[in-house]
């Protein structure tokens, strides 16, 4: 694993089709879940495309949207991103684009975290959706 | 009060009793009490004085009780039995009625107790039975009230929860009352002051309210929510028999009918998600995340517009929504509680969580201040 240091780097966030309602994705979507030893899964735009990212994850999951955040966005939040690529296994593809943004020392308690999730989901939703376009 | 007067204390535990709060809709508790006592009174009256026929006259208005206090901490009624004065309605009696009231109550006491220890009275009077559908019919699953200075078998204080409450009443009738609140659809009426209100917990309701609300609100309404707050009457499994009284139905406005129906047409989606779901992260909500969040929708309807509802990954449920420049969270878990937190949308403000053990009226005090207009 490599830290990422170009801060324009977008990273590519998937949200599940449950955690988005009114057009707008649920901020759990953009920190890690307890069981996640407090790192997020993301791929990296500087090696997949949006649609690409999107259409590999839905080999093993749903997904129902792509909504990106940087590299610097993560990096303000005292959030560092390793690159994690991944190799094909039986049950999932090979993924070179994958990363990780590790909020490891973010916060100290599960509801600073939880707020520190609503804070990137901004940074998301004033960025748009990636991916699927909208209708037109 | 003077000396001899008699003083009776309740406490009411469960956290919308906190900070000395006693909701009003659990008032109709202390009038209830207090009939039980006189309904065991009556019983010993007549078990002393086995020649008579009839009470003595006055017998009832003799055994009137005062609300006095409302003491610190859990909220604390204190009750007085007004002897002195209330006694000139029953003169010649006054030793052995205070004989008989003191050991009403004890009687009380350990008919509740007793109900804790699975041990029931093989009858109990009509009287009985109506003051105890009354008492404790609002208790909510975590609540309780505690009859201050009794002592049970297990020598802790004595208290009625609505486990007891039903286990007794259900031992000696086949039904029990209590307090229900929802939002249901209307679903027809009558011209002679009859609603019918299609619910999700116990099906098709028939609710009277006064004829003249008829054709004002409920005409042309076919379809819409309503918002409802009855007594009504289970059996022991809880299969619903009828509704006794109606102490609030109201129509809500379409727009807002429209954001509650699709609130719980939502939580319908993430609750029958159980069969089907294959994803870690997320768990469907359970039941008391789930009871928890309709009854936010159910008593602030006029919010629905704002939340969107997403399922979290420990069986609970959270109600995202932007308001007055922040994004706010009220997260509902799987144990009952709820919190609240948020962040400014454009500034560096944050809530931490605030905890609440349900939503209870100290969370309803916050809701208001925080999201109300």
């Amino acid at each position: 694993m490599s830290l990422l240091t170009d801060y324009e780097e977008v990273l590519f966030r998937q949200i599940h089709p449950l955690q988005i309602e009114k057009g707008v994705p649920h901020s759990s979507q953009f920190c890690p879940n307890p069981k996640d030893e407090n790192k997020l899964s993301v791929d990296r735009s500087s090696i997949t495309s949006a649609s690409a990212s999107f259409e590999l994850y839905q080999r093993l999951r749903e997904t129902a949207a792509v909504y990106g955040i940087s590299v610097g966005e993560f990096g303000a939040e005292k959030i560092n991103c390793y690159s994690d690529p991944t190799e094909a296994t039986e049950s999932s593809p090979e993924n070179s684009a994958h990363a990780l943004a590790d909020f490891t020392g973010t916060t100290t308690t599960r509801s600073e975290m939880k707020n520190l999730a609503k804070r990137l989901k901004h940074l998301a939703i004033a960025r748009g959706k990636l991916h699927p376009p909208n209708p037109a | 009060m003077s000396a001899r007067d008699k003083n009776f204390q309740l406490r009411y535990v469960g956290a919308r009793f906190n900070g000395r709060r006693l909701p009003l809709t659990v008032l109709a508790d202390l009038p209830a009490f207090r009939d039980l006592i006189v309904a065991f009174a009556k019983d010993k009256w007549r078990s002393n004085h086995a020649d008579k026929k009839c009470l003595p006259k006055g017998f009832d208005k003799g055994i009137a009780f005062d609300l006095v206090a409302l003491e610190d901490g859990s909220a604390r009624p204190c009750m007085s039995w007004r002897r002195d004065v209330d006694q000139a309605a029953l003169p010649g009696f006054p030793d052995e009625l205070e004989d008989i009231v003191d050991g009403s109550f004890q009687q009380l006491v350990k008919l509740i107790d007793d109900a804790g220890n699975k041990s029931f009275p093989a009858v109990l009077s009509a009287g009985h039975v109506r003051a105890l559908n009354k008492l404790g019919s609002g208790l909510g699953e975590e609540e309780r009230i505690e009859f201050l200075g009794s002592q049970g078998a297990d020598g802790n204080v004595v208290f009625l929860d609505s486990y007891r409450r039903k286990a007794l009443i259900t031992h000696v009738r086949e039904t029990y009352e209590r307090r229900f609140d929802s939002i249901g659809t209307l679903a027809g009426y009558r011209d002679d002051g009859v609603v019918f209100v299609q619910t999700k917990e116990h099906g098709r309701l028939e609710l009277k309210v006064d004829a003249s609300r008829i054709p004002t609100e409920f005409d042309g309404n076919f379809g819409q929510s309503v918002q409802c707050a009855l007594l009504i009457e289970l059996d022991a499994n809880d299969v619903f028999k009828r509704v006794i009284e109606t102490f609030e139905a109201e129509v809500i406005d379409p727009r807002v009918s429209d954001e509650v129906t699709r609130c719980l047409q939502r939580l319908e989606e993430l609750r029958n998600l159980r069969l089907k779901w294959k994803d870690e992260s997320i768990l469907p909500p359970n039941a008391l995340a789930l009871a928890s969040a309709q009854k936010l929708l159910s008593e602030r309807p006029d919010f629905a517009g704002l939340f969107s509802i997403f399922p979290n990954s420990e069986a609970g449920l959270v109600f995202e929504f932007e308001t007055k420049g922040w994004d706010y969270s009220i997260e509902f878990t799987a144990d009952g509680s709820v919190e609240i937190y948020g962040v400014e949308i454009n500034g560096a403000g944050e809530l931490e969580a605030m905890p609440f053990e349900s939503p209870d009226s100290n969370f309803f005090i916050e809701f208001d201040s925080r999201f109300g207009s």
